[in-house]
């Protein structure tokens, strides 16, 4: 579905990224790991260009995405679903507006019932059917993030990227949050790509994990490859963090 | 810009649109409103245009009686005219009048003003008549110069002059810029040369002195320089010789310090002395004159009567030196004062001089009398006498004898009375000389007390001649009456002792019997005294050339002077003197001279009319020659054209309402810049920092500017808005300048939140959805907000 290769990136003379290559199929669950800074998040951004990487290639469904016009980048973009840390709410709308925001341009006005029973639904995925209606500032991180995760589910993504979407939370929090991502993760219509540092629940979801490192995957595989022999020196710290708990 | 190449810039460009129609309808409200409400304002003070001829202004108290009376003389003076009441303000009232046009014309105008100045609560008159152009400013008498010339141009009516103004009315209003350009060229081929005489310097014959210098010109020139200069007076002119007279006024009752110096002293100008006064104080005096070894000053602190000793001194710091000299202090109000005392005491013996003369004159009536019964009584003795001497040669009758005798008794008697009669009146009339030479003297002390150029003192030394005049003449016409008296003195004795002898025998005679005639004949030749008959005979035939007349002119002149009145005179002028001490006094001169040293007033001037081309070079030189040093000369234009009252209230009125719609347009695109542009100024940024390239210069500043200049100049534009004295090109660069200015603070008044935006770039939404579903609707209300309504979704 998603194969990115010799993904570079430098923001003026920093290098970020330095030929990133890993592939994703249909249905997989990726976590991206690593310590901070290491480019993961720039990584993700980079596949639907919310960063515009320098150079590689990114091929999403057969389409080289970094050759996308504007029109069919933003095409691209209603495919691929992208939660964020901050949860990146729009402040103004309800919880069910949010959710329904991303698709009234390219829904008829006449299907607005749909999209609102649609977005219910989603809702109901996520636990917070009951919020609908409430504004955002009503609402808990926990919850927040859930509701960006249902923005995120409203186009019926093919992709579903999440960039550290428990970092901004308190870890009583993290919980609820990641639950519902395991739900996802469970479908197979959907490739998922998380940034987290939360060890153990890449061990349990991800069907690969990427370690990276100043910029470059030093290390990819299977849960138990990583954690278990793991080659590279970002991969031992994680098995000597996951042995620590 | 990307976000001006997306879907977006269309919105920008209704944006920039409808807001340059809001800020240009606005400002034309604004400026329209302002215009209308001025206007209205000015029509109801002014009228219509050419509507009113006139403006008479009164106190609003007396309106009604004004009013009556000035539609008096309007159906008198001006029929057909009509009176309208204006408005009222500022506790006046004011009348328009529309002048009949039988009486549009100079002779109206010139006299129209004398017609209302009677007027009860009168104030002014003002001129209203349009289309008008007034030339004002115009130097000395120029304005008959010009007159003539205006009149002659193309388009104007009739002109008058009134004061310092040439007053055109113009047949038709289309004709004023016509008329006016015609006035200035006319103008323009004149200068007017003015000479000014120092402030404290009068000329006697402005005239003269201004032909002798415009021949003068006129010969090194070979120009044509007429003599304009004005003669009458200003009230300025006025304000300076009021001022000069008080001057001299208060020099002339200033206490003047006369100090003889020492050997040692030299003393310059303006040199301090100090003079011990009362209470351990000094006096101050200021040396104002220095002759030789005398010196004068004034008193510059304190009083001449707090001075104490006869010593001036000289200052060391702020105590007393060495002796400057002697002084001799003359206070004139002192002088007045005893002056006043002293003539009010000759009073009652001016009254007995005028009472004593009177009764002189009538004591010299009583002796010429006198005289002629003495005259009278002589010839009656000489008869009686010739009969006595019959009786003694024994012709007579005894009671014919006694008969006689008792008759000469009696104008014996009389010839005595009227002897001692005479003696009485000579001793009054040397008395009468003696008072009249003791009230001169003292006459003439008191004059010399007052001032030698006072009136007061004129009429003194006037009564002091008349007194001298009356003295003199007392004394020529009584000369010979004191001779004639002294000659009948001797007499008197013989007389007294004849008389004493008639009454005897007469005694003697009535206690005779009848037929002793012998007896009587004896006694009767016993009193025959020949010598005495003779020289009273001689006397008689002397006459009295007593010119009575003339005396008595003497008198009648001088009760023509009313003493009394004159000392009343005095006493009220005494009165009337400022009350002010020494250095008052000073300090009031020495203001006065600063004020009359000043340039602000000007002295006494002459002008000429000369060419504009004429080159006066030299003419300083040419001043001096004709008319002495110390005069200014300067050249002016003939006078300034003044717009009409109405034109230049609309004038200021138009530019009150260009300022007012630019203020309002500049107002309006601020806040079109901070609360709308501002959103797109941040967005611009945002969207050129996503491209992570090299950015040169800051486009959001860039496109504030010209989103600034545009916005403000195109109103300016549309509106005709302007700032007095500003350029029209000037609007873009101040627009552009709010432009920066809102660029600047566009965090601050429309931060675009980031996440948002990133939000809506994941939504795969472009650019100008982003702004309208997300950025726009949570930005400040404006223009902006307003037209994204009809597209956003929620």
């Amino acid at each position: 579905m998603l194969q990115v290769s010799n993904l570079t990136k430098s923001y003026g003379s920093t290098q970020v990224l330095t030929g990133v290559d890993f592939k994703v199929k249909q249905g997989e669950t990726v976590a991206i790991m690593g310590p901070s800074g290491c480019g993961k998040s720039t990584t993700i951004r980079c596949i639907n260009r919310l960063t515009e990487p320098d150079g590689g290639e990114i091929i999403f469904k057969g389409v080289s995405v970094l050759d996308l016009s504007e029109d069919k980048l933003l095409s691209l973009r209603k495919e691929i679903g992208f939660v964020f840390q901050k949860f990146n709410l729009i402040e103004r709308l309800t919880v069910l507006e949010n959710i329904i925001l991303p698709v009234v341009k390219t829904e008829a006005k006449a299907c607005q019932q749909e999209l609102e029973q649609k977005a219910l639904q989603i809702l109901e995925k996520v636990k917070l059917a009951d919020k609908a209606t409430s504004a955002i500032d009503q609402l808990s991180g926990g919850q927040k993030q859930r509701v960006g995760i249902a923005r995120a589910l409203i186009i019926d993504p093919s992709l579903l990227l999440l960039d550290e979407p428990t970092a901004s939370l308190d870890p009583i929090l993290v919980r609820e949050v990641l639950e519902v991502i395991e739900e996802l993760t469970a479908l197979q219509d959907k490739a998922i790509i998380i940034v987290t540092h939360e060890v153990s629940f890449a061990l349990q979801v991800a069907d690969l994990i990427l370690l990276m490192d100043q910029g470059q995957i030093v290390e990819q595989g299977s849960p138990d490859e990583i954690f278990v022999a793991p080659q590279s020196e970002v991969g031992q710290k994680y098995k000597d963090l996951l042995e620590y708990y | 810009m990307l976000l001006l190449k997306s879907g977006f810039g269309r919105d920008i460009i209704i944006l920039l649109v409808v807001t340059i129609i809001a800020s240009t309808l606005l400002s034309l409200v604004v400026g329209n409103l302002a215009d209308f409400y001025f206007g209205d304002t000015v029509n109801e003070l002014l009228g219509d245009y050419g509507e009113y001829d006139l403006a008479l202004i009164v106190d609003k108290d007396l309106q009604e009686e004004a009013k009556r009376q000035s539609q008096e003389i309007i159906d008198t003076k001006l029929a057909g005219s009509k009176l309208v009441t204006g408005i009222e303000l500022a506790g006046q009232t004011n009348f328009f009048i529309k002048l009949d046009e039988e009486y549009q014309n100079q002779e109206t105008y010139t006299q129209v003003n004398e017609y209302f100045q009677n007027v009860p609560g009168y104030n002014n008159l003002s001129l209203m008549t349009e289309p008008r152009i007034t030339v004002q400013g115009l130097q000395a008498d120029s304005g008959q110069f010009l007159q003539d010339q205006v009149e002659a141009l193309s388009g104007v009516d009739f002109t008058f002059i009134d004061g310092d103004k040439l007053e055109v009315i113009v047949t038709d209003a289309e004709l004023l810029p016509d008329v006016q350009e015609d006035i200035e060229d006319l103008m323009a081929e004149y200068q007017v040369l003015t000479v000014r005489f120092p402030i404290d310097q009068q000329a006697d014959d402005l005239l003269a002195l201004g032909d002798q210098l415009a021949g003068a010109v006129n010969e090194e020139y070979q120009v044509e320089a007429e003599n304009i200069t004005k003669t009458d007076f200003s009230d300025l002119d006025s304000l300076v010789k009021t001022m000069s007279e008080m001057k001299n006024f208060l020099n002339s009752y200033a206490t003047t310090v006369e100090i003889e110096l020492t050997d040692e002293v030299d003393l310059q100008l303006g040199a301090q002395l100090a003079v011990p006064a009362q209470d351990q104080e000094q006096v101050m005096l200021r040396v104002t004159e220095l002759d030789g070894q005398l010196a004068r000053a004034v008193i510059t602190s304190g009083d001449s009567a707090e001075i104490l000793g006869g010593s001036a001194y000289q200052l060391e710091g702020d105590k007393l030196g060495a002796k400057a000299g002697s002084l001799q202090v003359s206070n004139p109000r002192q002088d007045l004062a005893y002056a006043v005392e002293q003539m009010s005491k000759l009073v009652p013996q001016l009254d007995q001089i005028f009472a004593r003369t009177d009764n002189l004159l009538t004591e010299l009536m009583e002796v010429i009398t006198a005289f002629e019964r003495l005259t009278e009584t002589l010839e009656e003795i000489n008869y009686l006498t010739n009969q006595l001497d019959r009786f003694g040669q024994g012709d007579f009758e005894l009671g014919q004898l006694q008969s006689t005798l008792q008759s000469l008794e009696d104008n014996l008697d009389n010839l005595v009375t009227l002897i001692n009669r005479l003696n009485y009146a000579q001793s009054l009339i040397i008395e009468f000389q003696e008072f009249l030479a003791t009230t001169q003297a003292e006459l003439r002390a008191q004059s010399n007390n007052l001032e030698p150029t006072s009136p007061y003192r004129q009429q003194l030394e006037e009564l002091i001649a008349n007194l001298a005049e009356l003295e003199s003449r007392i004394d020529q016409n009584t000369a010979e009456i004191i001779e004639v008296i002294d000659q009948y003195n001797p007499l008197l004795t013989e007389v007294t002792t004849w008389q004493e002898d008639v009454t005897r025998v007469n005694q003697v005679l009535s206690n005779l019997e009848a037929g002793d005639e012998k007896r009587a004949q004896e006694l009767v030749g016993d009193l025959t005294t020949g010598d005495l008959f003779t020289e009273l005979n001689q006397m008689h035939q002397q006459s009295l050339a007593l010119d009575l007349a003339e005396l008595e002119e003497e008198i009648i002149s001088l009760q023509r002077l009313d003493f009394e009145a004159i000392v009343e005179e005095l006493e009220y002028i005494q009165q009337a003197l400022p009350k002010l001490r020494d250095e008052e006094i000073t300090d009031s001169i020495d203001l006065i001279d600063q004020h009359l040293a000043g340039s602000v007033i000007p002295g006494a001037e002459i002008s000429l009319l000369t060419p504009a081309e004429a080159e006066l070079e030299g003419i300083e030189a040419i001043v001096e020659q004709q008319l002495g040093t110390g005069l200014s000369s300067y050249t002016s234009q003939i006078g300034v054209i003044n717009p009409d009252l109405r034109g230049q209230i609309y004038q200021i009125l138009s530019e009150v309402k260009t300022l007012l719609m630019a203020l309002t347009a500049i107002i309006f695109t601020l806040f079109s810049l901070l609360f709308d542009q501002t959103l797109l100024i941040n967005a611009i940024r945002l969207i050129e920092k996503d491209q992570n390239k090299k950015q040169w210069i800051d486009l959001g500043s860039c496109y504030g500017c010209l989103i600034g200049a545009g916005l403000l100049g195109t109103t300016f534009y549309l509106t005709g808005a302007e700032i007095p004295y500003i350029p029209f090109y000037i609007s873009f660069l101040v627009g552009g300048i709010l432009g920066i200015i809102a660029a600047k603070k566009a965090k601050a008044m429309n931060e675009i939140s980031q996440n948002e935006f990133r939000a809506g770039q994941a939504f795969g939404f472009d650019h100008a959805q982003i702004m309208q579903e997300i950025i726009i609707p949570t930005s400040k209300p404006g223009l902006l907000k307003l037209l994204n309504k009809r597209k956003v979704y929620f």
